[in-house]
C-alpha cells in the first residue's frame, strides 16, 4: 500500500552522522618550542660575539641576517602550520596515512616558492656582499623547510625525532661556530651564518629522509592539502593573522624612526627587538607546561567526552563527561596562568640583574618588562585559541586572531606616537584584549557545548566554497 | 500563507472548461502516485480519469528527491497541477538568522510533545507551517531551541537510552514531517504534462502561487499525507476526507518492529509518532473511507470516530478485460501468474520457494512474475540469487508489461503478500475469470470466498509465508482443470456484480457532491 517505510530507512541512514572521536592535534606549541630554542641559541651566539669583542658592524650584520631569516621563515611556514596539523591528524584518523607525505612535497613546494621568490627579491636588491647574501638566503630557505617538516613530525606526534634533529643541528652549529671564531680572524658574521646553514641543513636532511622513508604507497596527491583548505579556510587565515601579528609591533617600530639600517638592507630596531626576543624566552616554560597538560589531563577528558557522544552514552553521561572536561580545562588554564605569572616575575627579576650587565640600555630594559607581560598574555591567548580549535570553533579563533592582528597594529602605532614611555604597551594591551575576547567566547561556547557539538558542527562542509580546489584543478590542467 | 512555485505550460493555452458541477479536488498521495505503480496508484488514476468533470490537483509526497518529475503515469487531462514534496530534503527560500524570534514557546512545546507522544494541540504545529514561520529549514534544525526541545523530550521520557541515537531519530522524525509540510519551497510543480515525456520540465515555466486551495482535500492514506490534509483543512476550512487502503499505522508498526536499524526503545517512539499522525488525520477528517469491514474496525480501534467511517470497495471495469489475449492452444504448460511489484511486502521469496515445490510435482508449470523491479533493486537481486542458488527453472520476470497481453494465458494467479488492502491485482484477475491463490491478508479472503453471497469460491486462501501450503494448493489446482474453470467463473460473477468500477466511481461521485455544498 501507500507506505514509504522502506525508503524512510534510506533517509535515516544517510542523515545519521557518525561522530568520530576527535583526533585533532594542533602542534603550534610544539613548533613554537624549537623556535624559542633557536632564539635562545642566537642569544648565546650574540653573547659570545660580545665577549669576543667582534666589531660592531659584524655583530649587527649577523643579528640582522638571523632575525630576518627567522621572522620571515616563521611567518611563511606558520601560516600553513594549523592547516597542515589538521590535515595530518585527519589523515591519520581516517587511516589515509599514504596521503600525508605527498602533501609534504606540496606544502614544501608552495612555501619554498613563496620564500624563494620573496628572498630572491629582497637580497637581489640589497647591496651587501654576495658571501653574506648567499648564506643568509640559504639560512632563510633552510629554516622554512625545517619549520614545515617539524609541523609534520609534531602532527605525527614524533616529538623524539624533532628533539633529536634539533639536538644534532644545534650542537653542530655551536661546534662549527666555535671552530670558526677560534681559527678565523674576521668575517665572523659569515662564519656564524655558515655554521647555522650547516646545522639547519643537517636538521632539514635528517627530517626529510625520515619523513620520506615513512611514506608508504605511491600517492600523488601533492596538492590535496590545498583542496583541503576549502574545508577549513579559516585555519589558513588564523595562521596568517597570528604569525604576522606576533611580529607586527616590531615591524611598526622598524619603520617608525627607531629603525637602524644595516648594510643598506636590513632595517631593525635593536632598542625594541632585543627586549622582544628576551621577553619571548619567558614563554618557554608555559608552552612546555601546556603541551604536557594538554597531552595528559585535558586530552584524555576531551577524548572521553567525544567517545561518550559517539558510543552509546546517555545524556547524563555525556553531560558529566563534558562537565569533567570543562572543569579540567578551566583548572588547567588557571594553573597555566598562575605558572606564567610566576615565571614572568622571575624573568623580570632575573632580567633586572643580568640585562644591564650584558650592555642592554635602560630604556630597552623598561620595554622588556612590559613585553614580558605582553608575551605572557599572548601565549595564554594562543593557548585559548588552540583550545577553541580543538572544539572546532574556528569562527571564534579566527575573530580572535583578527582582533590580535588589527589591535596590535593600531595600539602599537598609538604607543609609538605617545612616546618612549609607552613602548611595548601596545603589544601588551592588544594581547590582553584578544585574550579576554577568546576567553569570553570559549566560556559561552562551553556553556552550550553539547548543543554546538551535536547541532552546529555536522560535518565540515558548511558554507563550503570551492575556491582552492578550483585553483588546484586549474593548476593541474596546465 | 506562504508562496508556492507552480509550473504552467508556457503556451498558457490550457483553460479548464467551466462546468457547473465542477469541483477542484486536491488528492494527497504518499509514496505512491504518480511515481510508483501499484494498487493505490492505479486506484487514483482510475478515480481521476473517471471524473473528467472535476479538476484534480496532486500533492505528491515522495521519499527521495531524486525521483522528482519521474512520473510512472501519464497524468489525465483533468490533473491541472502536481505539487511534489520529498521527505529527504527541502531547499530554503532565504537565509533566516533567528528562528528564536519566529517560533514561540508553544511551538517548541508541541514539537516536544510530538516526540514524547504526549497530548498536544496540533494547531500549534500547523501554525508553524501556515504562518510562514520557517524560511530556512536547515537553520531551524540547527537552532538551540530545537536542541533543547529534544533534550527535554529525552529527559522527560527516554532518559537512559543512548542520547545521540535518540537525537538523530527524533531529528529524522521531525525532519521528514517538516519536509512534507514545508516542501513547497523551490520544489518543481508540473502543470499537466501533455506528453508521455513527463521528465522534461522545459515546457513549463514557474509561476508563484499560494498553497493549493481546493474545494475538497482527499488524502489517500493517513501518515504524512493525513497531516497535509489536516493542515489544509485548518487553513482553508474546507472539507477533508481520507481513503485508507491499508491501515497505515499498522503497516508502519510492522515495518518498524521488523526493522533492524532502530533501537528497541526508539521503536516505540517511531510507532507512537505514526500513531499520532494518523490520529490527527482521523480527528480532522470529515469522512474516513476504507475498502472493507475489517479495516473499518481497525480504524475505529485506532481512534477514529465510528460515525465518520464508511466503506467504498475497489472496483474494476470488467469490459476492459473482454478482449484480452487468449491462451495459445499449443501451449501445453501450466502457467501461473503473479501481477506484483518486486518488493519485500509482496514476499516474492515465498512465492519462489513455493514454486520450487510445485515444480517438483508439476513439471510443465511456469511462473510469470509480471511487474516492475526498479523500486527495490536489492530485493530483486536477492530473489534472482535465491532462484540461482536452488536452480529453479521456468520462472520468468517479465518486468513492466501490459498485463492484458499476459493475463489471459494464465491458468491461475498467485499473490503471496504479507500485507494488502483490497488488491486490484485480484479484482482484475477475477475480471479475467482466473482462479486465485492468495495469502490471507487485507480483504483477499472476502474477495475470493465472498461475504454472504452465493457466488461460491473464487480461489484458495492460504496463510502468510507458508510456502508448503501455498505449493500444495497450487498443485491441487494444477491437477484439476474443472476446479480452475469453476473458480474462474465464480470469480467473474462476483466481480461483475459486486466490485465494479461503476459502483466505486459512483460512491466517490456521491461523496464529492455531498461535500460540494459545504
Amino acid at each position: 500500500m501507500a507506505g514509504i517505510g522502506f525508503e524512510l530507512r534510506k533517509l535515516f541512514v544517510k542523515r545519521g552522522i557518525i561522530y568520530s572521536i576527535r583526533a585533532y592535534f594542533f602542534s603550534t606549541i610544539v613548533t613554537a618550542g624549537p623556535m624559542i630554542l633557536c632564539i635562545a641559541m642566537i642569544t648565546v651566539l650574540q653573547l659570545l660575539l660580545s665577549v669576543l669583542n667582534v666589531s660592531f658592524q659584524e655583530k649587527q650584520m649577523f643579528i640582522a641576517s638571523t632575525i630576518y631569516s627567522f621572522i620571515f621563515s616563521q611567518i611563511i611556514s606558520g601560516s600553513f602550520s594549523l592547516v597542515i596539523s589538521r590535515y595530518v591528524s585527519d589523515k591519520i584518523y581516517s587511516r589515509r596515512a599514504d596521503e600525508i607525505i605527498p602533501s609534504l612535497y606540496g606544502s614544501l613546494c608552495i612555501c619554498l616558492i613563496l620564500g624563494g621568490v620573496s628572498g630572491a627579491l629582497f637580497y637581489g636588491l640589497s647591496p651587501i656582499s654576495f658571501k653574506i647574501k648567499s648564506v643568509s638566503y640559504i639560512l632563510y630557505i633552510l629554516l622554512i623547510m625545517v619549520w614545515i617538516q617539524a609541523v609534520y613530525l609534531s602532527a605525527m606526534k614524533d616529538f623524539k625525532r624533532i628533539i633529536k634533529g634539533f639536538l644534532y643541528g644545534i650542537s653542530m652549529i655551536v661546534i662549527s661556530s666555535f671552530y670558526w671564531l677560534k681559527f678565523h680572524k674576521g668575517d665572523e658574521a659569515f662564519g656564524l651564518l655558515l655554521s647555522m646553514d650547516i646545522g639547519f641543513f643537517i636538521i632539514a636532511v635528517s627530517f626529510f629522509t625520515y619523513l620520506k622513508n615513512s611514506a608508504d604507497g605511491n600517492n600523488k596527491g601533492y596538492f590535496h592539502l590545498v583542496k583541503y583548505l576549502d574545508k577549513v579556510p579559516s585555519l589558513l587565515f588564523i595562521g596568517v593573522f597570528y604569525n604576522i601579528a606576533i611580529y607586527a609591533h616590531n615591524f611598526l617600530f622598524w619603520i617608525n624612526g627607531l629603525g637602524v639600517t644595516v648594510g643598506n638592507t636590513y632595517v631593525y630596531a635593536p632598542l625594541y627587538d632585543v627586549p622582544t626576543f628576551y621577553a619571548f624566552l619567558a614563554t618557554i616554560p608555559t608552552m612546555v607546561f601546556f603541551t604536557v597538560e594538554m597531552e595528559t589531563s585535558f586530552y584524555t577528558r576531551y577524548k572521553a567526552y567525544y567517545s561518550s557522544l559517539s558510543e552509546d552514552g546517555d545524556y547524563e553521561s555525556i553531560k558529566s563527561a563534558g562537565e569533567i572536561m570543562i572543569k579540567t580545562l578551566w583548572e588547567g588554564l588557571r594553573k597555566i596562568t598562575g605558572f606564567q605569572i610566576v615565571v614572568s616575575f622571575l624573568v623580570i627579576f632575573c632580567g633586572t640583574f643580568i640585562m644591564p650587565r650584558v650592555g642592554i640600555t635602560q630604556s630597552s630594559i623598561d620595554i622588556f618588562y612590559i613585553l614580558v607581560l605582553g608575551a605572557s598574555v599572548s601565549s595564554i591567548m594562543l593557548i585559548v585559541m588552540i583550545i577553541l580549535l580543538y572544539f572546532e570553533n574556528r569562527r571564534d579563533a579566527l575573530i580572535t586572531s583578527g582582533i590580535f592582528f588589527i589591535s596590535n597594529i593600531i595600539f602599537t602605532q598609538v604607543t609609538i606616537m605617545l612616546g618612549m614611555n609607552f613602548y611595548g604597551f601596545g603589544y601588551f594591551l592588544s594581547s590582553l584584549v584578544s585574550l579576554v575576547f577568546a576567553l569570553l567566547r570559549l566560556n559561552s561556547f562551553l556553556k552550550d557545548l553539547d548543543y554546538h557539538t551535536i547541532c552546529t558542527q555536522q560535518g565540515l562542509v558548511d558554507g563550503e566554497n570551492k575556491m582552492f580546489s578550483k585553483l588546484i584543478d586549474k593548476f593541474y590542467k596546465l | 500563507m506562504k508562496e508556492f512555485i507552480w509550473y504552467v505550460p508556457k503556451s498558457q493555452t490550457f483553460q479548464y472548461d467551466k462546468v457547473d458541477d465542477k469541483m477542484k479536488i486536491c488528492l494527497i498521495a504518499e509514496g505512491s502516485y504518480p511515481y510508483i505503480t501499484g494498487g493505490v496508484s492505479s486506484w487514483m488514476q482510475m478515480l481521476i480519469s473517471n471524473m473528467p468533470e472535476h479538476e484534480f490537483i496532486i500533492y505528491a509526497i515522495g521519499a527521495e528527491s531524486k525521483s522528482r518529475g519521474k512520473f510512472a503515469y501519464k497524468l489525465p487531462d483533468n490533473v491541472t497541477c502536481v505539487k511534489e514534496v520529498f521527505l529527504d530534503s527541502v531547499s530554503s527560500t532565504s537565509k533566516q538568522k533567528s528562528i528564536k524570534h519566529a517560533l514561540k514557546t508553544q511551538h517548541f512545546e508541541a514539537i516536544k510533545s510530538l516526540i514524547t507522544g504526549r497530548d498536544f494541540d496540533w494547531k500549534d504545529l500547523f501554525s508553524i507551517f501556515s504562518e510562514n514561520r520557517i524560511l530556512d529549514i536547515n537553520q531551524f534544525f540547527k537552532c538551540k531551541e530545537f536542541f533543547n526541545a529534544v533534550v527535554e523530550a529525552y529527559t522527560d521520557k527516554y532518559s537512559g537510552i543512548p542520547f545521540l541515537k535518540f537525537f538523530w531519530n527524533a531529528r529524522s522524525m521531525m525532519f521528514t514531517l517538516f519536509c512534507a509540510c514545508l516542501g513547497n519551497y523551490g520544489s518543481h510543480n508540473f502543470l499537466r504534462p501533455v506528453t508521455e515525456d513527463t521528465k522534461s520540465a522545459s515546457r513549463f515555466c514557474a509561476i508563484t502561487e499560494k498553497f493549493p486551495e481546493a474545494d475538497l482535500y482527499h488524502s489517500v492514506s493517513t501518515g504524512y499525507a493525513g497531516i497535509i490534509g489536516s493542515i489544509a483543512k485548518y487553513v482553508f476550512k474546507k472539507p477533508f476526507i481520507i481513503t485508507e487502503h491499508g491501515i497505515y499505522t499498522r503497516e508502519r508498526e510492522e515495518d518498524i518492529i521488523k526493522s533492524k536499524w532502530i533501537d528497541g526503545n526508539l521503536k516505540d517512539m517511531w510507532i507512537n509518532f505514526f500513531y499520532r499522525l494518523s490520529k490527527c488525520a482521523y480527528e480532522s477528517a470529515d469522512k474516513v473511507i476504507t475498502l472493507f469491514e475489517r479495516n473499518r474496525e481497525f480504524q475505529i480501534e485506532l481512534g477514529c470516530e465510528e460515525a465518520k467511517t464508511c466503506i467504498i470497495p475497489n472496483g474494476v471495469d470488467v469490459n476492459k478485460f473482454k478482449d484480452i489475449t487468449k491462451r495459445d492452444h499449443n501451449d501445453k504448460a501450466i502457467n501461473i501468474g503473479a501481477v506484483v511489484r518486486l518488493t519485500p511486502i509482496k514476499d516474492i521469496k515465498t512465492m519462489i520457494q513455493s514454486f520450487a515445490l510445485v515444480k517438483e510435482e508439476v513439471k510443465n508449470s511456469v511462473l510469470y512474475i509480471m511487474g516492475p523491479w526498479d523500486e527495490d533493486e536489492d530485493y530483486f537481486r536477492e530473489c534472482k540469487e535465491l532462484i540461482a542458488a536452488n536452480n529453479i527453472k521456468d520462472i520468468i520476470f517479465t518486468g513492466r508489461v501490459n498485463v492484458k497481453e499476459y493475463i489471459g494465458k494464465m491458468d491461475m494467479l498467485l499473490l503471496t503478500s504479507i500485507s494488502e488492502g483490497q488488491p486490484l491485482a485480484i479484482l482484475e484477475g477475477m475480471a479475467c475469470s482466473k482462479p486465485f491463490i492468495s495469502t490471507n491478508v487485507g480483504s483477499c479472503k472476502e474477495l475470493l470466498y465472498g461475504i454472504n453471497d452465493s457466488y461460491g469460491l473464487a480461489g484458495v486462501v492460504v496463510p502468510v509465508m507458508n510456502y508448503e501450503m501455498i505449493a500444495e494448493k497450487i498443485v491441487t489446482l494444477c491437477k484439476n482443470e474443472a476446479l480452475r474453470f469453476e473458480m474462474g467463473r465464480n470469480a467473474f460473477m462476483r466481480v461483475s456484480n459486486i466490485y465494479t468500477e461503476e459502483q466505486f466511481i459512483k460512491g466517490y461521485k456521491e461523496l464529492y457532491s455531498f461535500f460540494r455544498g459545504e
